[in-house]
């Protein structure tokens, strides 16, 4: 049977699909150079599609936004992902899981401070962002399991709370962008955070 | 000139001053219940007081903004006040100032993420918040000037940096609304956290 070529709804099912992955891309790139939420005009303008077309594929702004946001934080997650999880000496494992948190950081910091503004205004998306946490807690765990098999209950919560919110994207930030550190120090001090946190203080 | 006791002007300051406190109680409260970007509109239907008296108070929305939320980091600040600072041993240290920054947070945190979400547009806002975090970070560097005075000049300042950084209401806001924690329980983080940063291994 001869292979069916492309007929011409199929073209425009892959234009739109290609259209809308562009609006997305253009409104990330508006949040980065303007730190405020694109309008659709503001988006229209930037990729070339039209306002029409716009309103077509998302209805509103807001769908727009979120799909976005969406966007970044699913490309963000796979950045934070290291082979060899568990494995090594603790001061190594450290060094590695932060240094895959502030690659992920690096890729999502341009548009940060825009998906902290949306899900402000709308908490629905702290869903998307509820999953990336999860994901990463269980990182944290299997990464320094050695450690935390030999606390009890109670320190085994502590320590996995206090080391999974010094080692998360929004700490980073507020350590590089409210703080003002540089990214290098910012990584030497997360990195003392959970060496203090991991390793017990001897009494 | 016969004196007046309650002449028409004092009325009318008086009212004016009421009805400006009405106008940002209803903007905190509006922040309180999501509505971060509150317009001259919005504010005039809560509050009761009129759209023009509003527009000849602040201007615009964004001043009315600003108002409301300073004036709630104000007495943040106020609450977040420490007697003594410096003094004693270091865990009653660690406590008076955590226990300060969870009663400051208790208080402005319907307006944190209205200021997040409110700083682009309003560089009045964005000064105001470096200010507080001068403030903010001052406030530790006393209280803690015994540890930090051991240090040498590196040390010192990466100490500040993670103290100041796991004391400060962002990071609260992060471990009770997104990591879900209970207030009691986030306190203890913070409080062993600031534990493990100031004491020198």
């Amino acid at each position: 049977m001869p292979p069916r070529e492309l007929s011409q709804s199929d073209g425009r099912v892959v234009r739109r699909a290609e259209n809308r992955e562009a609006a997305l891309r253009s409104g990330l790139a508006l949040f980065t150079e303007n730190n405020s939420i694109p309008s659709i005009e503001d988006v229209a303008e930037k990729s070339g599609i039209s306002v029409r077309s716009l309103y077509r594929y998302f209805g509103d702004a807001s769908v727009m936004i979120r799909e976005a946001t969406e966007l970044l934080i699913k490309e963000t997650r796979p950045l934070a992902l290291f082979p060899h999880i568990g494995e090594g000496p603790l001061a190594d494992r450290i060094a590695t899981l932060v240094a895959a948190r502030f690659r992920a950081f690096d890729h999502a910091r341009p548009a940060l401070r825009a998906t902290i503004v949306n899900i402000a205004t709308h908490p629905e998306l702290a869903s998307a962002q509820g999953i990336t946490r999860e994901r990463l807690i269980l990182q944290f765990n299997l990464h320094f399991a050695p450690e935390l098999e030999r606390l009890d209950d109670a320190e085994r919560d502590y320590v996995v709370q206090a080391g999974s919110a010094v080692s998360n994207l929004e700490f980073i930030d507020m350590l590089v962008s409210r703080h003002q550190m540089s990214v290098d120090t910012a990584q030497l001090v997360v990195c003392r955070l959970l060496t203090q946190i991991l390793i017990p203080a001897t009494a | 000139m016969p004196s007046s006791e309650h002449s028409p002007s004092d009325g009318r300051t008086a009212r004016r001053k009421d009805n400006r406190d009405a106008a940002i109680r209803c903007v905190v409260e509006l922040f309180a219940t999501r509505r971060l970007v509150p317009t001259i509109e919005m504010v005039a239907e809560d509050s009761g007081v009129s759209i023009r008296s509003l527009y000849r108070y602040f201007g615009d929305a964004q001043t009315m903004i600003t108002e409301a939320i300073d004036r709630l980091v104000g007495q943040a600040r106020d609450i977040g006040n420490i007697d003594n600072m410096g003094e004693g041993p270091l865990a009653d240290r660690i406590t008076a100032l955590v226990a300060g920054r969870f009663r400051a947070y208790h208080l402005v945190r319907p307006v944190l993420r209205a200021a997040v979400v409110n700083i682009a547009n309003n560089p009045e806002l964005a000064a105001s918040q470096q200010r507080t975090r001068a403030l903010l970070t001052t406030q530790f560097t006393i209280q803690f000037a015994p540890e930090l005075n051991r240090l040498d000049e590196v040390e010192r300042e990466q100490t500040i940096h993670a103290g100041g950084a796991v004391c400060n209401l962002e990071f609260i806001d992060m471990l009770t609304d997104r990591q879900l924690m209970s207030e009691d329980d986030a306190q203890l983080l913070v409080k062993r956290l600031m534990l493990a940063i100031l004491t020198p291994r």
